[in-house]
This record gives structure tokens, sequence and C-alpha cells, in this order.
């Protein structure tokens, strides 16, 4: 999946989504800054298809990806927007095992309630309840309108 | 679709997000089953923190697929529910459907548009034969993310 995709001078990404055998799934983008490690970012698009930004404020239509390792600015790279991943960063949050997770006013926020599918609702809690900036989840991949 | 006989089950995901298309145009997706699954009624598919899962429709404002399994499902077990295309005898309450009518989820149950599809956020299925008062229908289902109504 992905693979066949031939950059140039107009399109940068691919708009396809990689699907792993371990259930994870990646979208491609253009790295808009230098990206931090297991640290969410937003998805959305410019004049070159697919790129990343900073987790924006209310009523933004995104994807939310995790790079699994660094990435360079404008490099072009996979985020990982569905599966389970460990380690990624937040806020010091206390969350419940199967708690959603939220993008709230540009940060991951937790719910305090099960995943349900509402309007900013971008991952289920998967990990340990004890208060940490690092969350082991699982990321929902769908586009979502932040709140 | 290759990659879906490549998934692998483990410890913290149970299902794929992946969907599967057959050649007759009918669209799955997989889900862990929340409770025993009724054959051909339609339930919400969401997720917890192994992937995808079953619920009941509910009186919300919420985002989730509709998914209408194809016969009935063990609670617990792992099922693939239809969500794109045609469908026949899918369990409703009572609507009086015209040809071209879209269907919805609405005060957590499905409901007649009265109009044609128009792909608004709640529509979910387009019917595909007239009624008469009935609690079955035979519909094309939207394979679409939906944000249900009140």
């Amino acid at each position: 999946m992905g693979v066949h995709f031939v950059p140039d001078a107009y399109t940068k990404a691919t708009f396809e989504k990689r699907w792993d055998s371990d259930g994870k799934v990646f979208h491609n983008c253009i790295a808009h800054g230098a990206l931090t490690a297991k640290t969410p970012y937003g998805i959305i698009a410019n004049e070159y298809g697919p790129v990343s930004q900073a987790l924006p404020a209310a009523d933004k239509y995104i994807y939310v990806g995790v790079p699994t390792e660094a990435v360079d600015s404008g490099d072009s790279c996979w985020l990982q927007i569905g599966g389970y991943i460990t380690g990624m960063i937040s806020t010091a949050l206390t969350v419940a095992l199967g708690h959603g997770f939220t993008i709230n006013t540009g940060a991951v926020a937790d719910i305090a309630a099960d995943y349900s599918g509402a309007a900013g609702e971008f991952a289920t809690n998967a990990g340990t309840v004890a208060s940490s900036t690092t969350h082991a989840v699982m990321l929902v991949p769908e586009r979502i309108i932040t709140i | 679709m290759g990659e879906l006989s490549c998934f692998v089950p483990d410890a913290y995901t149970y299902v794929t997000f992946n969907t599967k298309y057959d050649s007759h145009g009918k669209v799955w997706m997989q889900a862990y089953a929340h409770a025993e699954l009724t054959a051909l009624t339609p339930y919400k598919i969401i997720a917890n923190e192994y992937g995808q899962i079953t619920a009941a429709l509910a009186d919300d404002t919420k985002y989730y697929y509709v998914g209408v399994p194809k016969t009935t499902v063990a609670s617990g077990a792992t099922a693939w529910l239809q969500i794109g295309g045609y469908v026949v005898d899918m369990v409703t309450p009572a609507l009086d459907l015209e040809v071209g009518h879209a269907l919805k989820l609405y005060d957590g149950a499905v409901a007649d548009v009265g109009a044609d599809y128009t792909g608004a956020a709640s529509e979910f299925a387009v019917a595909t034969v007239a009624g008469g008062a009935v609690s079955v229908q035979t519909v094309m289902l939207v394979p679409e993310r939906i944000l249900s109504t009140t």
C-alpha cells in the first residue's frame, strides 16, 4: 500500500493509507517542521498533498498522526493514525483503561469516559491508569473534528 | 485486498481497521461483538482499547459506522459486519419507504428521511424497494462513518 506512489513537483505525499499486518494504520505526509517521536500531530493538506501541523484549536477536521521516530522538517514520513502504540506523549494525564482521548483546545485530553465516537475523540486508552505523560493507546484511524 | 489476509490479531489488537470489498459490491468491517448480535439488525461499530467493537444503537450524537451482521454472532466473537452494498431484510421499526429515500439514525433508531439520499450527516442507507409499513427493508448501505442525530 502506497509503494507505487511516485512524488513529483506537484504531489509530495500520497493520500493512500498503509495497513500493516499487526493492525497498525499509517498516513503519509510532509513534515511541516521537526517532528518529535511519539508526539501527536494533525494531518491536513496543502497545495502538495497531506502535511503535518501542530494540533489545532477547535472545529478543524484532521487526522491525528503519531511519528514512531523523529522526523526532519520537510521530510516525507508515515505517521501512525490507527492501531496500538506505546509511549504516546501528552501532558500529564490519569486515564482509565478504555477511556477516550480527544483533541481539546489544541492538546490531548482525557474525556473521562469510555471511547464513544464523540467529536474530537481519536484514541482509546489501552494502558495503565496512573498519572503519566506517556500512554499506550489504540489509535482510531478516522478523521476527527477537534473540540 | 491482500493485506487483510496478513492481519494477525494479538493481545493488543483483536480486529483490523481495514475494510473488505467483495466482488458483488458489498463492503465489510471487522468488529468484536459486544454482545450476541441478531442477524440483519443494524449496530454501531465504534472502538475500544482492542480495536473496533460493536454497540447497540443509542439516542446520541456520535460518530460511528452502521454495521449489519449477516447471521447471528455470539458475544465476544470476531465478526465481519456489512457496512456497504445491497442487503435484504434489514431489520428496522415499521417504515413505509419509497425507492431512493434515505434511512438515517435518529433518536437511537433507524428512521426514514422522507426524501432522497443526500449524504447528510446521519444518513447511512438508501431504500431500494418501496414498502408499505414493514419492519424489514431492502437497502443499499453507504459505507461511510455517520454522525447520529437526536
